[in-house]
């Protein structure tokens, strides 16, 4: 049977009344419209892969940005282990074991570690002697066995390497010292500070103790309402805010990157929409609504983000567990690679993801608003007349570069809105300036007369793409106007000095920014107007000094 | 019955000014379901204006356009939007399918928007490619199938649900006349089963597969065909031989 | 001479009676050309007298009366193939002849007189398009006659097609100021001289 024939046996049938009826299709249209998108993404995915790559780049180097920044900085107590706050009591107190009940009753579960120095000849530092427990409640994190056993009874020592390496220790050996014997049975090393030079002996060896410190778990009110009488102990309370703030900075530079390959994106995008002009012309003319052409669109740009915020992640990932061993020998601690602010990725993967999808819709709402006839034919869509925002760009210059010329280099927020301000100008004003380039078109040779042209009528790919060199130019020049303002505004805490600064540290209750600057001042001038400050205090070395710096 | 479409007093102007241009110029044109219609005419005369402006892709200037009994002048742009994925089938010349779909998505794709199930839309899909001889070709992509089963597809699309109209636009004018006249079978079989066809075409061998043909030039109406003669008319020896 | 040669290809695949070599002409070439009896024994006659066919009984002359190839018929048949019909001086058109006329004559509106003409000859094409749509798919011989056919008008709509064009063309560019000479104007132009070759065909 010949298809016709097939097709003739089914008898005309009376037509029945048409119905409209009302819905834009649901959930069966969009699933459909977004498989297409998805077809689409898998067979063109190699013409997206500059956006794809920058988005990419993005992610992982915000990954890895936020991961070095919240694990280089030490932690502020290495030897605090997993507690909040340290007291410390003198060795030589008399009521020592009482104040320690006292300190027990009252902060439930604590860690008493006692210390011993011991001199090292030929040189001012000593070695810790400490006797605790490497399964205390919150020293546990402050040990970590790297050869041999901990030590165990009296006559037993496990050392640091940096110890090992100066008094040629090895395990076996037996070192004397203070007039004892102690056989090294153990290498130790403390994970939050390699270069801590300890010895650790079992618990209550270390007799007797030069200090004790007290290791506990507490709240800031609850340990000020404590008093213990008149002993001369020193509190410590470990601080956050250093790593959340450094990963947050990261993640708002990520962010402007992100904003730079959005610009980026919101070009790439509107080039394949432009490619399949044709396709979105035949969804439209079989009766897809404007909705789901601009979810063709979206659902792309919303694949691209996902996959370069997934990749993006990994790759940072594996570069961050790679990059591991080199921080940990810069950053003088041992690095979990687990130990992330996993809330700072998921942010990033976030932005990218929405970043994409944000630089979809801007082509995606152009590509709906095509009548379907042109698109059909091909034709791209006439450019808006350039004067349409210049006025609005105009204004945004404006705004911007008075912020800059108010931020007098040295309020950052003020730069930052200022250059955001600037590039969102330029990219309203780059259809007019690619308008004027047009002009100069027709005088020029044919390769430049072609690229002008092409500018002219693809307008908003090339708009976007202004915008975003704009963008990188800004980017750069932000960081060189808030490096210098930042440079001009900061107290040198250590390093050589202009001939014409001198430094002074007070002794003041902060353990930094005590230091006052005389800039602008020869050092004569300086010691002439202030003798009093410099003789009657004592020039001491800044409690932030940087391990490496101490040696 | 109403006719399921009708064109009364369409006139379409492109442009303003000096560079205006009429299209169509009060062009009047009823189509009954279970007619083949072909709208013959050389380039320029507003044939294919007449194609969209019939299946609501564009706006009349002025008249009226009604497709089945509704009129288009008062809808949304969404309910065009419905009213094409539920009534007008369209074959362009070339470039009729998604690529990236299978040839049984792309026809499934009307009702899918619709907002039928995917799995139903396609096994509506599946057969309506079967009638057409495509059983075998429903799970390929666009780029694998030759021009004429791509056009074969493109007719499967147009018709697949319950179509009132099918528009096609050159049908076959990229292809050779063994495949052309293929599909002109195809799009009367479809006609036959009940579905109003416009076929527009300057091709005079594709026109005679319809059962009118409407002459078109400089945007109008100049003349068409008489109902035509039993075949057998040519079987006399006519008086010249 | 088409049926002379048509009934030498029947021949060609064994011998035939006169009747018989009707209906297979007939069936052959899709009872689109009727031939009477008449026009086939006068054919074989002179395809006899010029010595392409022998008959097998010269007793009687008859329907029952069988036909066969002689070597001279087989040779002028594969000639009679291989020669390509005679399309170099142009065939006497009535049509090409009525629209240059019409050209000529006050008051007529050549394009109105094209389009009868198109109107006519779709309509023909329709007829013959219905009657290949009609015909079972098989009937390859059928087929390629009805293709023929339907060719051999589409060119001549075709013709109309471009005479339409290029007589639009030409008012266009009398219109223009820049080319008003009368001598422009479709009414003046003269007829084409085609001399003597017009109508030399058949």
């Amino acid at each position: 049977m010949t298809v016709s024939e097939a097709v003739r046996e089914h008898a005309a049938e009376p037509a029945d009344e048409l119905e409209v009826g009302t819905g834009d299709g649901g959930a069966p249209a969009r699933r459909a419209i977004t498989r297409w998108a998805w077809r689409l993404f898998r067979r063109e995915w190699r013409q997206q892969l500059l956006v794809l790559a920058l988005l990419t780049l993005a992610v992982a180097a915000t990954t890895i940005g936020v991961a070095i920044a919240s694990n280089t900085l030490s932690p502020v107590d290495a030897t605090m282990g997993t507690a909040n706050h340290r007291v410390t009591i003198p060795g030589s107190d008399p009521n020592l074991s009482a104040h320690i009940a006292a300190i027990q009753k009252m902060f439930g579960p604590t860690e008493v570690v006692a210390h011993q120095p011991i001199a090292v000849a030929g040189s001012v530092a000593t070695v810790d002697l400490r006797d605790q427990d490497p399964k205390g409640v919150y020293g546990h994190a402050t040990v970590r066995l790297a050869a041999g056993r901990y030590p165990n009874g009296a006559d037993e020592v496990a050392v640091a390497p940096p110890v090992a390496a100066t008094f040629s220790l090895h395990i076996g050996n037996v070192w004397h010292q203070g007039g004892r014997d102690r056989r090294v049975v153990g290498l130790v090393e403390n994970p939050q500070n390699l270069l801590d030079e300890f010895a650790l002996v079992a618990p209550g060896q270390a007799i007797p103790p030069n200090e004790v410190s007290i290791l506990l778990n507490t709240t800031d009110a609850r340990f000020r309402a404590f008093h213990l009488g008149d002993v001369a102990l020193s509190v410590e309370a470990r601080s956050y805010a250093g790593q959340t703030a450094a990963a947050t900075a990261v993640l708002a530079l990520g962010t402007i990157g992100l904003l730079f390959v959005g610009l980026v994106a919101v070009a790439g995008f509107t080039v394949m929409a432009q490619r399949r002009l044709r396709a979105m012309g035949m969804l439209g003319a079989i009766g897809a609504t404007d909705r789901h052409i601009r979810l063709v669109m979206l659902a792309n740009g919303a694949v691209v983000g996902a996959l370069a915020a997934i990749v993006g992640t990994v790759v940072g990932l594996l570069g961050w567990i790679a990059f591991i061993p080199h921080l940990e020998g810069l950053a003088g601690h041992r690095i979990d690679w687990f130990h992330l602010p996993w809330w700072a990725i998921a942010m990033a993967m976030l932005l990218a993801f929405l970043t994409a999808v944000a630089a979809a819709w801007w082509p995606a709402r152009s590509a709906a608003r095509i009548p379907i006839v042109a698109a059909l034919s091909g034709r791209p869509p006439r450019p808006q007349p350039a004067h349409r925002f210049a006025a609005a760009g105009s204004a945004l210059l404006l705004v911007g570069l008075s912020l800059l010329a108010f931020a007098h280099q040295k309020r950052p927020p003020l730069i930052v809105t200022g250059i955001v301000a600037i590039t969102l100008g330029l990219l309203f004003l780059a259809p007019l300036g690619i308008a004027g380039l047009a002009v100069f078109a027709r005088r020029a040779p044919i390769a430049v007369r072609l690229a002008l042209r092409d500018l002219a009528r693809y307008q908003a790919r090339s708009g976007a793409a202004v915008a975003a060199v704009t963008l990188a130019i800004g980017i750069a020049a932000t960081v060189a106007v808030s490096a210098s303002a930042a440079e001009a505004e900061a107290v040198p805490t250590a390093g050589n000095l202009p001939t014409n600064q001198l430094l002074v540290y007070l002794a003041g209750p902060g353990p930094v920014g005590g230091g006052a600057r005389c800039p602008n001042r020869r050092r004569r001038n300086s010691r002439s107007s202030r003798p009093a400050s410099i003789n009657s205090r004592p020039c001491s070395t800044p409690r932030t000094w940087p391990p490496w710096m101490r040696r | 019955m109403t006719a399921a479409l009708e064109l009364r007093s369409v006139s379409k102007v492109y442009g303003d000014g000096p560079t205006e241009v009429q299209a169509l110029r009060e062009v009047n044109l009823s189509v009954e379901a279970g007619a083949l219609v072909a709208v013959m005419g050389p380039s320029g005369s507003g044939k294919s204006t007449l194609l969209t402006i019939a299946g609501s892709l564009e706006d009349a200037t002025t008249g009226e356009v009604l497709v089945g009994g509704l009129t288009l002048s008062g809808m949304s742009r969404n309910d065009r939007a419905r009213l094409r994925r539920r009534a007008i089938g369209y074959v362009f010349q070339d470039f009729n399918l998604l690529a990236g779909l299978t040839a049984v998505e792309n026809v499934a794709l009307p009702l899918e928007l619709d907002g039928v199930a995917a799995r139903t839309a396609q096994a509506a899909g599946m057969e309506a490619l079967e009638q057409l001889g495509l059983s075998d070709q429903g799970s390929r992509f666009p780029d694998q199938l030759s021009g004429g089963e791509r056009q074969r597809v493109a007719i499967a699309r147009a018709v697949v649900g319950d179509r009132r109209l099918l528009l096609a636009d050159e049908p076959s004018g990229a292809l050779d006349s063994v495949n052309g006249e293929a599909v002109m079978r195809l799009m009367r079989a479809a006609c036959r089963r009940g579905v109003a066809g416009v076929v527009v075409t300057h091709d005079a061998q594709l026109a005679s597969w319809a059962d009118r043909v409407v002459f078109l030039r400089d945007g109008r109406v100049v003349d068409q065909t008489a109902p035509p003669l039993g075949p057998e008319s040519l079987l006399e020896p006519s008086p010249s031989q | 001479m088409t049926v002379r040669h048509a009934l030498l290809a029947l021949l060609s695949e064994g011998p035939k009676y006169g009747l018989q070599l009707r209906q297979e002409f007939e069936a052959r070439t899709g009872e689109v050309w009727p031939l009477n009896v008449g026009q086939v024994y006068t054919t074989l006659q002179r395809l006899e007298r010029d010595g392409f066919v022998e008959s097998e009984d010269s007793a009687e002359d008859g329907p029952q009366r069988g036909f066969r190839i002689t070597r001279d018929g087989e040779k002028e048949l594969a000639e009679w193939l291989r020669t390509p019909p005679d399309l170099s001086s142009p065939p006497r058109d009535e049509l090409v002849i009525k629209v240059l006329v019409a050209l000529r004559v006050p008051g007529v509106d050549v394009h109105e007189v094209i389009q009868v003409h198109r109107r006519y000859l779709v309509e023909l094409m329709q007829q013959w398009t219905r009657l290949k749509e009609d015909a079972a798919e098989h009937d390859l011989g059928f087929a390629l006659v009805v293709d023929a056919e339907l060719f051999r008008i589409d060119s001549v709509v075709r013709w109309l097609d471009a005479a339409e064009g290029r007589l639009k063309r030409a008012s266009v560019e009398a219109d223009a100021p820049e080319a008003t000479t009368d001598a422009q104007s479709p009414a003046a132009m003269p007829l084409p001289r085609l001399g003597r070759r017009v109508g030399v065909r058949r």
